[in-house]
């Protein structure tokens, strides 16, 4: 079935190929073709493919979704407005089923040479960029990362020069609407930070539909030198959509990522984080969290390769899993045999709160050097029967004790998020999820 | 208002029963001072009455305000007005203590059918409350327990049995590890809540918190059973006998 499917793609490929951004680039389609062969070669992974044992795609794999190419039209503005709304205090692009839309976007006050514009316009006017930074070699070992090279077209490019610093975080919101159902919402992102400069960048996903459809997304992450880059994916998809994802960052030498990751929505989700400290100094931390209920079915992998020497890392990640959902973390550290004096910290720690949640975990640390500091943990349990037990002998009863300890251990990850709007978002996420009123905690003493 | 008859106790899924028929007549206004050695079953006495799931009761019964205890969930004990203060109280991080407090109080005024404190006013009735066991408005901000020295997690006990005014509060070693100071503070707030309608359990291992709070009744737990009981007079006399000549008292009460 999945491969009558791979045919299918193939076969629109050749039809809409030179109807994607750039096909006037020579380059640009070579690449396509390229990663397209592999993507025939390589097909949908099944279980045999170890990154993705834990992970079926057979319900993306058993139908050819379309690529959507045209401009969608017929949506709820007033929705979309007030989802701009939603996000106070940054600027904001906004893309209607991968499409960008001037019109709705904010983009006032940004420094005169920054660039933010879309993938299309970025073949036009800033090919010489876009080549340097695109990272195309990935594409040959993953399907998902094939698939999307080979139908780049829609998406974000964003270039901060050196020594430029942006205050206001700069959102990508993407917005499914009906329209994207049974399609596939193909996106890459290319988002440069030069040598010096200091970004934010969230990316938001979103959907004004219950409907299914497919978010293929990739974002490549490029910092320079003392580059200082914050990076927030919020993936709230509708509960029938799949949503495949990769973050893919390049550090240079004293750059700083800071990586967050929330999961929420979905009903097929994986959602990769990957780094390379490639030169002294270099420094990321990783943040996720995913809550999943129903059926959902959401894979976190991340993966921090320490290549030189005097790098650090840090990763917690937490996952609630509830009902019949099932959760997947890998999370990989590698320290390469000469990076010397690396400084890794990791812990996954999950929450199963039914008997028929699953939570796959495997933390690997790989380490070639001989002085290094590495720590990692994996936690799976319940809830603290004693703090149960104490807020219930304190009158509250064991449903709102649940929720209320839940929410909690949800939230020590949230704290970490700089960035107050997209905190209070997360929040409100969680409170609605958990039908807990926190007033109270408003409530400050100045 | 709490009546045990003949209560035996066991660790769910394992035999080893740890309280073996114990009765105990609290009247309303009275406080009972339960002393008695290490792993003597006092801590489970306290934690069976609050309804923790971790014990079985295997034969007796316990009447409160003239029902059966047992059906009722920890919860509902909680809001029908019986309070443990924990021997080791639980830290809960990412929980504020002022939620947690807000929570409790509002979760005891739903189930009385009384209205619900907002925010602000909550805030105004937990001051005084913190006045009574002279804690600062910071303690309210931190997540609940976390951090907190040994004395200030039992104050925070304290501070909690004030703002929920229960008819029956037991105390299982509030006292311990306080200071000086602090041991007078908390010995203070529960003086002041002692009324005619409000009863205390107070597990001790001290003659010097009943210094302050003078009790009603002493009794002495031992091997799962009170040994002894007597009035305020048989603290001291313990203080100075220690409990190992009770063994004799033991065969004769039973
Ligand atoms: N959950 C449990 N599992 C196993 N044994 C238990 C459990 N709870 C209590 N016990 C045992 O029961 C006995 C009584 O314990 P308990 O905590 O009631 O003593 P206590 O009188 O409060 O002692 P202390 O003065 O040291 O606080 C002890 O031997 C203890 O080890
Ligand atoms: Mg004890």
């Amino acid at each position: 079935m999945s491969i009558v499917t791979v045919e299918s793609y193939i076969n629109e490929h050749k039809d809409i190929k030179n109807k994607l951004a750039g096909s006037q680039h020579n380059w640009l389609q070579a690449a396509r073709d390229n990663a397209l062969q592999s993507f025939a070669k390589l097909g949908y992974p099944d279980k045999k493919v170890e990154n993705w044992k834990y992970t079926r795609v057979t319900p993306i794999a058993k139908q050819h979704l379309p690529i959507l190419l045209t401009h969608s039209e017929h949506y709820e503005k007033n929705k979309v407005v007030s989802l701009v709304k939603a996000m106070p205090d940054c600027h904001c692009m906004v893309f209607i089923n991968g499409y960008f839309s001037t019109e709705l976007s904010l983009l006032s006050g940004l420094p005169d040479n920054v660039i933010v514009c879309d993938f299309l316009t970025a073949t036009e006017q800033h090919s010489e960029l876009l080549k340097k930074h695109l990272q195309q070699d990935a594409a040959t070992s993953d399907s998902f990362l094939a698939f999307n090279t080979a139908f780049m077209h829609c998406g974000a490019f964003i270039h901060v020069p050196a020594n430029t610093q942006i205050e206001k975080p700069i959102q990508l919101l993407f917005i499914c609407t009906p329209e994207a159902n049974t399609h596939t919402i193909n996106l890459r992102n290319v988002l440069i930070a030069e040598t010096q400069s200091k970004v934010n960048f969230i990316e938001n996903y979103l959907a004004i539909t219950d409907d299914s459809y497919f978010v293929n997304t990739v974002s490549n992450l490029i910092l320079e030198q003392n580059a200082h880059l914050t990076h927030i994916k919020l993936q709230n998809e509708s509960r029938q959509a799949f949503h495949i994802g990769t973050v893919n960052a390049q550090q240079a030498a004293d750059s700083h990522f800071h990586s967050h990751s929330f999961a929420r929505g979905g009903a097929l989700v994986r959602s990769d984080t990957n780094t390379s400290l490639n030169a002294a100094g270099a420094h990321c931390t990783m943040n996720g969290l995913f809550i999943a209920q129903g059926k959902q079915h959401i894979d976190h992998h991340t993966c921090i390769e320490h290549k030189h020497s005097h790098c650090s890392s840090r990763e917690y990640y937490r996952g609630i899993l509830a009902e019949q959902a099932h959760g997947v973390f890998n999370g990989r550290v590698v320290v390469a045999k000469d990076a010397q004096k690396t400084d890794a910290v990791q812990e996954n720690k999950n929450l199963l709160l039914s008997d028929s949640a699953e939570i796959d975990t495997k933390p690997q640390l790989e380490i070639y050097a001989d002085d290094v500091k590495c720590a990692h943990g994996a936690t799976v349990g319940q809830l603290d029967k004693r703090a149960l037990f104490y807020l219930q002998a304190r009158g509250i009863n064991i449903e709102q004790a649940t929720k209320i300890l839940t929410y909690a251990f949800a939230k020590e990850i949230i704290e970490r998020i700089d960035f107050a709007p997209v905190r209070e978002q997360c929040e409100n996420l969680l409170l609605d999820t958990y039908k807990i009123d926190t007033t109270q905690e408003e409530t400050h003493e100045s | 208002m709490l009546e045990i008859k003949n209560l035996h106790a066991k660790v769910t899924e394992q035999d080893k029963e740890i309280l073996k028929g114990i009765s105990l007549n609290v009247k309303p206004g009275e406080v009972h001072a339960i002393m008695g050695p290490n792993g003597s079953g006092k801590s489970t006495l306290a934690n069976v009455l609050a309804g923790r799931q971790d014990y079985e009761v295997t034969q007796g019964e316990v009447i409160y305000q003239g029902h059966d205890l047992f059906p009722l969930a920890p919860e509902e004990r909680a809001q029908q007005g019986i309070f443990l203060a924990f021997q080791y109280p639980v830290e809960i991080p990412g929980v504020n203590n002022v939620y947690l407090l807000k929570a409790a109080v509002n979760a005891g005024r739903k189930a009385r059918g009384e209205k619900e404190l907002d925010a602000m006013d909550f805030l105004t009735f937990i001051k005084e409350k913190l006045a009574l066991v002279k804690m600062d408005n910071s303690f309210l901000s931190r997540a609940v327990n976390e951090g907190f020295s040994g004395g200030e997690k039992k104050r925070n006990e304290v501070l909690q049995m004030a703002a929920l005014e229960p008819k029956l509060a037991i105390l299982d070693e509030t006292d311990s590890g306080l200071d000086i100071d602090a041991l007078k503070i908390v010995a203070d707030g529960v003086n002041k809540l002692r009324n005619p309608n409000r009863a205390f359990i107070i597990i001790t291992h001290y003659q010097r918190l009943l210094d302050y709070i003078v009790p009603d009744y002493v009794h002495v737990l031992s091997g799962g059973r009170i040994v002894r009981s007597g009035d305020s007079k048989l603290a001291l006399e313990l203080e100075e006998t220690g409990y190992i000549n009770d063994s004799n008292s033991a065969s004769a009460n039973a």
